[in-house]
């Protein structure tokens, strides 16, 4: 930028393949998201199928699950330094009653990343969980009734039709989580500070920090530059999907 | 298919464990935020039955004036973005609602356009957006982040507004044409205010995310126009693990969001999928 600025042609593209520092943060990211979304969507199917019931007090449900989401995730992160605490925090403590050893959450480099994949799984297991019932629900009844009719058993009607009706939804929430997994970034920038060592340093924090902390714009502008080209796949299917979908 | 007793109670159960969990950490931040620092650990639950609750903590946190000024920041910051991409994310649903546009851009290619503002990761746009701030001296003005934010939430509103537009006969439009109305007055005097339900509940989405939102506030502001999100951030290196203050803050940032969100519930799902799920 300014005076200063040289033009080094594909420098920052080759010193990217080369960079150890890019190495750790793909992995820290593809690590934690592949403990976070599995978990999330799992548990949020799961917990949808099992409570995909005419009962009483969902809306009051619905209205508490949504909390996770809304909860400011910065503000999350710093609460979670207290929940995660190694002596005496709430979690360690609630181990140490069941005669389990304590955790070290935090300090410890594999530990560290599960508590971020943990956090997050805190903010969007609810997420999957309210789309996937949404999703069951608009299921019509009569489909239930005329399989139960049918196969007299729930495990059967379960694989048949409810199955292959919640695919394209398991689609779009695989999609949008990934989507939103690439944006990560709030929780280890505040719990973990990216800590130990590099450990929970995410993709979105090294750019971050490589081009406003140690100022070297032009290589966080190329690490940008091609995150976006990795994600192209992600983000054509996704506006085929609402491309398809306008009216 | 009946649902039995068993499958009842079971569901309850699981409702309830999902409920605990996800009620916790917000009770935790209030009993840590009105203890002293002497009750902070050893197991207390219970304010008044295990230890003697304190506003003490609270009193200070709210005198600090750094914290009252990004709060303040952090409001502006909100309401601006939302009251700017309800406006222009009302006009640009309206448009391509009663509007057809012929030729390379279609209605569906201008759809896509603002749409991928939503999609794309921050991280990506995170240094050009800070260099063009830098040009325009907006570096640590609350305007920057008006800027970004409207830009990334003006998708959520048109997704929603279209939405609610798609009701509304078009025909109702042409009547109001025919009668002498123009497209603004159409706009202001019919379609608003019949979609007022969705325009309520969008408005509060883009104000939590607006509100929420890290990444850009540490990177564009440093000083004045720092909101409540990058004081969190930065909390901890100049103190300690310290629970109560800790409590307090991310109550102070987490409360009004989450207060939105059970006002927002109508339209959640749809502008949080973008519409993606039919």
């Amino acid at each position: 930028m300014g005076r200063g600025s040289v033009l080094i042609g594909f420098e920052n593209i080759i010193s990217f393949f080369t960079d150890d520092r890019v190495l750790e943060s793909v992995i820290a990211t593809l690590v934690i998201m592949g403990i976070a979304i599995p978990s999330e969507i799992f548990l949020g199917l799961l917990l949808a199928v099992l409570v995909d019931k005419p009962i009483r007090g969902m809306k009051f449900f619905r209205t508490i699950f949504s909390f996770p989401f809304f909860a400011t995730p910065a503000a999350v992160a710093f609460l979670s330094v207290t929940i995660f605490y190694e002596q005496g925090g709430p979690i360690n403590s609630l181990l140490s009653f069941l005669g389990l050893d304590p955790i070290r959450w935090l300090s410890s480099p594999d530990w560290a990343r599960v508590s971020v994949a943990l956090v997050d799984i805190w903010q969007w297991t609810p997420f999957c969980f309210l789309i996937f019932l949404a999703g069951l629900q608009s299921i019509p009844q009569d489909l239930y009734e005329a399989a139960w009719l049918e196969t007299k058993s729930k495990w059967q009607v379960f694989w048949k039709i409810t199955f292959p009706l919640i695919t394209p939804v398991f689609a779009v929430v695989l999609i949008l989580r990934l989507m939103e997994a690439m944006k990560i970034f709030d929780v280890p920038a505040v719990m973990t500070k990216g800590g130990p060592g590099n450990v929970t340093e995410v993709f979105p924090m090294l750019i971050y920090r490589t081009g406003l902390k140690y100022f070297n714009l032009g290589y966080a502008s190329a690490m940008g530059f091609i995150l976006l080209i990795v994600e192209i796949p992600l983000l054509m299917w996704i506006i085929k999907r609402l491309r398809a979908i306008f009216d | 298919m009946r649902v039995t007793l068993t499958e009842k109670i079971i569901t309850y159960i699981i409702l309830g464990i999902m409920t605990l969990i996800v009620i916790f950490p917000f009770y935790w931040a209030f009993i840590n935020s009105i203890k002293t620092p002497k009750d902070i650990f050893g197991n207390k639950w219970i304010p008044f039955l295990q230890f003697d609750p304190t506003l003490q903590n609270w009193k200070e946190e709210l005198s600090i004036e750094s914290n009252l000024m990004a709060l303040k920041n952090s409001l502006i910051v909100a309401s601006l973005t939302t009251l700017f991409s309800l406006a222009l994310g009302t006009m640009v649903a309206f448009a391509l609602s009663f509007f057809r546009y012929k030729g390379f851009f279609k209605n569906v290619d201008i759809y896509i356009f603002f749409l991928t503002q939503r999609i794309l990761p921050p991280s990506v746009v995170l240094i050009p957006i800070f260099v063009m701030m830098k040009t325009l001296h907006l570096l640590d003005s609350v305007w920057a982040l008006i800027l970004v934010y409207t830009a990334f939430n003006v998708p959520l509103v048109i997704v929603i507004m279209r939405e609610m537009f798609k009701s509304i006969p078009v025909e109702v439009i042409e009547a109001a044409t025919v009668d002498g109305a123009s497209w603004k007055q159409s706009l202001l005097r019919i379609v608003i205010p019949l979609s007022a339900p969705g325009l309520i509940s969008v408005a509060l989405i883009v104000f939590a995310f607006a509100w929420n939102e890290l990444l850009f506030a540490l990177s564009l502001t440093y000083m004045k126009a720092k909101t409540m999100t990058v004081v969190i951030a930065g909390a901890q290196h100049t103190r300690g693990t310290e629970f109560w203050y800790i409590g307090v803050r991310s109550l102070l940032v987490m409360t009004i969001p989450v207060i939105i969100s059970i006002f927002a519930q109508r339209y959640l799902v749809k502008g949080l999928t973008l519409g993606a799920l039919k």
